[in-house]
This record gives structure tokens, sequence and C-alpha cells, in this order.
């Protein structure tokens, strides 16, 4: 099983207090709810889906309760207090990331089993890691390079989880290393959004923003046009993301130490010998769910048929099973059923927020609370890229930020008198920005699995990240904007 | 030549038809609606902005077992008060203004039986106990289109809003609002060009927690809380011990 919650032991003073006292505070966080009247604006299902999302939050933060735990009383609180109705919270199991998940540690099994995934990994370490830091680069060049061809942050990180295992375990991150894990995941995870806003076209949502500017302004925004403002921003967020994780989680073995270990890991590369037939089979399948999920624009024209992402890693799952193709066995399939409940349970909260009229009502009142109309533009820009930046806290969906946070900055533009592609494109780069909890996105859920890291350190590191990003598109509003002309 | 000579007489008959029937039946430019509780009947408020029928007549919708309490011009002269009349075959409320086809505003005041008549809500399977349900239609029975109609039904007092059934909430567009409106929180429904026979249902669902479960709750939650806050004690007593090196088990299975 998975460790998604981590023994008593291994915890520092602070996470010991919160485990303390998490359940205690999270049980009268959600009787408060219960008890204060319904605010104006939301319904009774309203408050009480913000009271359990709230209730979760805690627990999933203090560790208080085993994360699968909380999830499992999550759908049942939602579903008896009122938060949401049973079927819907339930169905959440049977979500399409749900399946994607079981069918991705399908895929990770048989790459593990055929071998194939740890002669990746080695090839990667002895051709790119001298040491674990130039690892750590590579794989975010791989996660920037691999968004220009494959449109879902989902199947990316699906993708790049046996190669990150096998690079942890090859570093002894089982070991004690636990640092290195921790950036190893956490780095993934940021590396997959981040590079993502780079490219208008890595994933759906954002080209819904465009579609929605250009329906609300009629400015067209070109994918050339997206790229030049946006990848200058990602790529030095990487590189504050590389370094505040540096800061963060520093792993035990220095620069150099890497060295010795690299030897290692090239003898042990060399000994893997000749490709097996089973490592061809795995690759096959792999290469096939990759060309697969790349050309999803054209399946129609080519098969006749559309697959979707789900559907795609499903086939593929299914065919490592199969007899001459397949090389798993079900019991040698090792899905993490525990990761499915939590990631049922974080979907049912964050999706009710926003089924309920909630992160509408929550959005909507901020902006009205703040009284961004009669502020400088600079302050209001501020002030927007930080709400569109960590608004994901309440908007599971990237697509339901969108199709609320475009048009509702669109207006707030107009009426503050300024140009809305000034507020709504810079806001726009920040759909992707979904890198704070587990459930913000399925790319995150599925580089939680690894257990590697806690809800907390991932929290702590994504809003430092996202603080960087926020002074990076602040900075560039006065120079790089600017001299695109989104700014002047 | 012979298209353009089409298309105008066929725009020119569509002018002429509409301005016909405003002739005869009248306009309704807006219509307003608001809603509010006297025990299980309702009270509604109706604010109108209409144009006369060249006989000075004002054809507005009709309430089915209701009474008209009270009604003033807000702008224009009104001659007569309400008649229950039938137009095209439906009841209509018709008010006499001395000034034909000029725009005229009015405020009327109506006592509706049962509209706040609840039932218990039809929610499956778990749920908190006593949610009731309260529905409310309004339909456009008279002979012409309403162009804007705004509805408010308001909450019962005491009560929560549980949540609201009809309009069905849409990711794509504002269906419904909730507002405070004095002392009454209200559903707010607003419609463009609502045709003669069409209708605005509203559904929504209403609770009022018992004051009783919430203090079993409490007590419970206040009992849960210490018990844990006792049982877990030693975790407060280990707070200095360093932490331990955990092997992350996925890693441990490869």
């Amino acid at each position: 099983m998975i460790a998604i919650a981590r023994n008593l032991s291994s915890k520092s003073k602070t996470e010991k207090i919160m485990y303390y006292l998490g359940l205690p505070l999270a049980m009268v966080v959600l009787m408060l709810f219960y008890s204060i009247p319904t605010p104006d604006g939301i319904t009774f299902e309203g408050k009480m889906s913000l009271g359990i999302f709230f209730f979760a939050l805690i627990l999933w933060i203090s560790e208080s309760l085993p994360n699968y735990a909380t999830s499992m009383l999550a759908i049942a609180l939602l579903s008896v207090l009122g938060g949401w109705a049973e079927k819907e919270a339930l169905g959440t199991l049977g979500y399409g990331v749900i399946w994607l998940m079981v069918s991705a540690f399908i895929i990770t099994s048989g790459m593990e089993k055929s071998g194939l995934a740890k002669r990746i990994a080695l090839a990667i370490i002895t051709r790119f890691g001298k040491t674990w830091q130039s690892i750590l680069m590579s794989l975010m060049a791989a996660n920037f390079t691999i968004a220009f061809i494959i449109p879902s942050t989902t199947a990316r990180a699906a993708m790049l989880l046996p190669i990150v295992l096998l690079i942890a375990k090859a570093y002894n991150v089982e070991s004690g290393n636990k640092n290195l894990g921790k950036l190893l995941a956490i780095q993934g995870l940021q590396a997959n959004n981040i590079s993502t806003s780079a490219i208008v076209t890595a994933t759906a949502p954002q080209i819904l923003a465009i579609g929605l500017l250009k329906e609300y302004t009629g400015s067209e925004v070109s994918w050339g046009e997206w790229f030049i403002a946006s990848a200058p921003i990602a790529i030095l967020t990487l590189v504050a993301s590389f370094f505040i994780g540096f800061m963060l989680f520093r792993p035990k073995v220095d620069g150099k130490a890497g060295g010795d270990e690299i030897n290692k890991i090239q003898r042990q590369y060399d000994d893997l010998g000749k490709v097996s037939l089973d490592e061809k089979k795995a690759a096959g399948i792999f290469l096939l769910t990759i060309t697969l999920w790349a050309t999803d624009k054209w399946h129609l024209d080519i098969f006749g048929f559309q697959f979707s992402l789900v559907m795609v890693a499903i086939i593929a799952a299914s065919m490592f099973f199969m007899p001459y193709i397949g090389i798993l066995t079900w019991k040698e399939a090792k899905i993490p059923w525990n990761l499915m409940i939590f990631a049922a349970g974080a979907y049912a909260c964050g999706v009710s927020l926003s089924d309920t009229g909630v992160a509408t009502w929550a959005l909507s009142g901020l902006f009205s609370s703040l009284g961004v109309q009669h502020m400088s533009f600079s302050m209001l820009y501020g002030v927007v890229i930080a709400i569109s930046s960590f608004s994901h806290f309440v908007f599971t969906s990237k697509t339901v930020r969108t199709i609320i946070l475009i048009p509702t900055l669109i207006g707030l533009a107009e009426t503050a008198g300024v140009s809305p592609l000034m507020l709504a494109l810079p806001a726009a780069f920040t759909i992707a920005d979904t890198i704070t909890l587990p459930p913000h996105s399925k790319a995150n859920l599925v580089y939680y699995s690894t257990g590697y890291f806690s809800v907390n350190d991932q929290l702590i590191y994504g809003i430092l990240t996202l603080m960087a990003k926020w002074c990076i598109l602040f900075g560039a509003s006065f120079t790089w904007f600017a001299y695109l002309g989104i700014t002047a | 030549m012979k298209k353009t000579i089409k298309y105008l007489s066929a725009g020119s008959l569509i002018l002429v038809a509409a301005s016909i029937q405003a002739t005869e039946l009248g306009e309704i430019l807006h219509y307003s609606e608001n809603i509010q509780p006297v025990d299980r009947d309702g009270e509604i408020n109706v604010t109108v902005t209409g144009v006369t029928n060249d006989q000075g007549l004002l054809y507005l919708p009709s309430y089915e077992d209701s009474s008209v309490s009270a009604y003033s011009a807000l702008s224009g002269k009104l001659a007569k008060g309400p008649k229950v009349t039938s137009v095209h075959g439906r009841e209509v409320l018709a008010y006499q203004f001395s000034e034909p086809n000029s725009e005229v505003r009015l405020q009327q005041t109506l006592f509706v039986e049962d509209v706040y008549k609840t039932k218990k809500a039809k929610i499956k399977y778990s749920q908190p106990g006593g949610v009731k349900r309260i529905s409310y239609a309004f339909m456009n029975t008279s002979p012409v289109t309403i162009e804007t109609y705004s509805g408010q039904l308001s909450v019962p007092q005491k009560t929560e809003l549980y949540g609201v059934v009809t309009p069905e909430r849409s990711k794509k567009k504002k269906t419904y609002e909730i507002k405070r409106d004095g002392d009454w929180k209200v559903v707010e429904v607003n419609r463009k060009q609502v045709s003669p026979g069409d209708d605005v249902k509203f559904k929504i669902r209403t609770y009022s927690p018992s004051s009783a479960i919430k203090w079993t709750l409490w007590s419970l939650v206040v009992f849960l809380s210490g018990a844990l806050l006792w049982k877990r004690r030693d975790v407060l007593m280990n707070l200095d011990a360093k932490p331990t090196a955990e092997k992350p088990l996925r890693a441990k299975e490869l």
C-alpha cells in the first residue's frame, strides 16, 4: 500500500502539534459552519460543502487522520449534512481521473516488471545525471519538452511516473534520502503544471481562455503570441522552483557525492545487457499510448473513432494483461486503492464547491470586497494576478475556473477603464498554476501517489513557487509584457 | 431585384402585424414580481411597465386562487380597476387607463393561496431530516409577450435556503441569483421574452436545523475532541524527539 500518511515518529515538532490539534479543530470548524446562518448569495448546500472542504483540508494538512479516511468521511459528510447529493458524491470514484490513475499504475507495473522503466531511468541518469541537481534539471527539461506533443498534464505525469520512481530508487530515497524524493516528486508536478502555461495547447482550458478572449473582446491570441509572452515567465518560474526546492528540501547527499552513485548506476546500466522481449512488448505498448495521446486531434480522420485520454490509458493497461502481447497478471499490478479513495474524496470536496456555486460566490465576493475598481493599474494588475493564480484553491476544475475567471476579468477591466487583454491574458497564464494541493490537479495526484511528500510539503513549496511566479509576472507587466504591447 | 422586393414585403408585413397586435392587445415591456409568504399563502407585489391598447386597456397575467388586494398607477391615469376577462381563451386581468396606446406603469398586490404550501423534498438516500420544498410557477396568461421578466421568491424567515432545484444551475450562464432584499433572502430569476402561455418555474428547498440536533452535535464534538486530546497526550510529551527517517513504501515496493 502506498504511504499517504506518515508515521508519527517521522514528524517534526510543528507537524506533531498539527497532528495533535488537527482532528478536534476540524470538527469544531465543521460544527461552526453547521451552526452559523447561511451567508447571502449561497445555499445551505453551499455552506456545508465549504465547511466540509475546510474540515477535510485541515485533516489533510495536519495528517491527524489518514488521508483516505478523511476522504471517506468527507464523502459521507457531504451526503448526510447536505453538502452534495449522495449520488454525486459517490460518483466521484467513477470519474475519469480515477480510471486514468488505475490504468497509469497498471502501465507503471508493466514497465517495472519488464525492466524497461529501469533501463530508461538508468539511461537518463548515466547520460544527463552527473549529479542529482542535473537529474532534476533534466526532468524539468523533459517535462517542458513533452508539453509540446502531449496535450494533457495528467498524461505527461503518468508517462514520467515510472521514471521518477526508478530514479528515486537509484538514489536510495527509500533508505532515508527523503528530501530528494520530495524534490523529485514535487518539482515533477510543478514542472508539469508550469511548463503547461508556456504552451497554449498543453491543456484544453488555456485554449478555452483564448476562445473566451476572442468571443468577449474580439482579440485573437495565436499559439506563437501566447508562447512568446508566456514561455519566458514559465522558464523563469521553473528556475525559481528549482532553487526554492533546493532551499526547502536540500538532499543529504552533496553535489559531488552523486559521482560515486553515478558510477554504481553506470555499472547497473551495463549489467542490464540486451533489451529483453518483455521490454520490447512494454515499449511497444508505451509508444502506442504516447502516440495515441499525442495524435488525439486526428483520431477520427485516422481510425474513424475518437479515443479519449482515459480510454487510451485503459486500452494500454488492458494490453498488459493480453495473451502473447501482455506481460502482467492481475496480482502483479500494484494499484494503490487507498490513493483512489483519497482522490475520490478530494474531488468530491472540490467539485461540490463548484456545483453549489460557492466557488463563483467566493471569487466575485473577493473582487468586490477588495474594491479593485478604484485601484491604480499596477495595484489592480497585482491583485488580479494573485487572485487568479490562487483561485485554484476553490476551483478543482481548470475549465470551470477559466469559464468564470476570464469573463469576470474582462468585465472588471472594462469597469476599471483598461484594455481587457491587459488583465485577462496575464491571468490566463496562471490557469495551470494548480500546484498547491494534491486534488488541485490530476497530475498532482499522480505524483502524490509516490508517497514521497506530505500535503504540507506540497502546500508550502507550491505557495512559495506561486509567489515567485507572481513577482515574475508583476515584473513582466512593465518590462516584457509592456514591450510586447500586452500591458502598454 | 425580385428577391429584395420579396424581403421588403415580408419585413413590412411582420412590422404591420406586430403594430396591429400592439394596437389591439397592448404590450408588456417589463413585469416584475416579488413573492413573500403569509403563512402558507403568498403575497405577490407586481410592478408592470406596459403600453395600453387602442382602447386604453392593459392586459396582465392572472393568478389562480387569487385576489387583488391593492393596485395603483405609477404613471398614467387609471380609469377602472382590474377586471377578470378572457382573451384568446385565457383569463387575464384587464386594467382600464384613460390614455390609449401609451406607456403606463402599474403596481398591484395580489393574495395567492397555497404558494408556500410545503411538501417533503424528494432527495434520495442520505440527507438531513426535515428538508421541504416550495414550488411556484408564474404563467404568462396575457395575450402578449413579456419583454423582460424578473421574479423574486422570498425564502420563509427562520428557515435556511437549502438549495435551488429549478431553475437548474448552469456553468455557462447565471440562471438565478440568491440575494437579500430587506429582511428577506430571495431567489431571483430574470428572463427575456416570456411568450403567452409560457411559464417561469421556481422550486426551492428549505431547511430548519433543529436546535436539539445542533446541541447534540456540539456536545458530541466537544466530548470527542476532549477524548482525542486526552488519548493522544503522549504526542505532546514526545515533542522534542528527533524525527526518524521513514521509507516511502512505494519506492520500497519497486
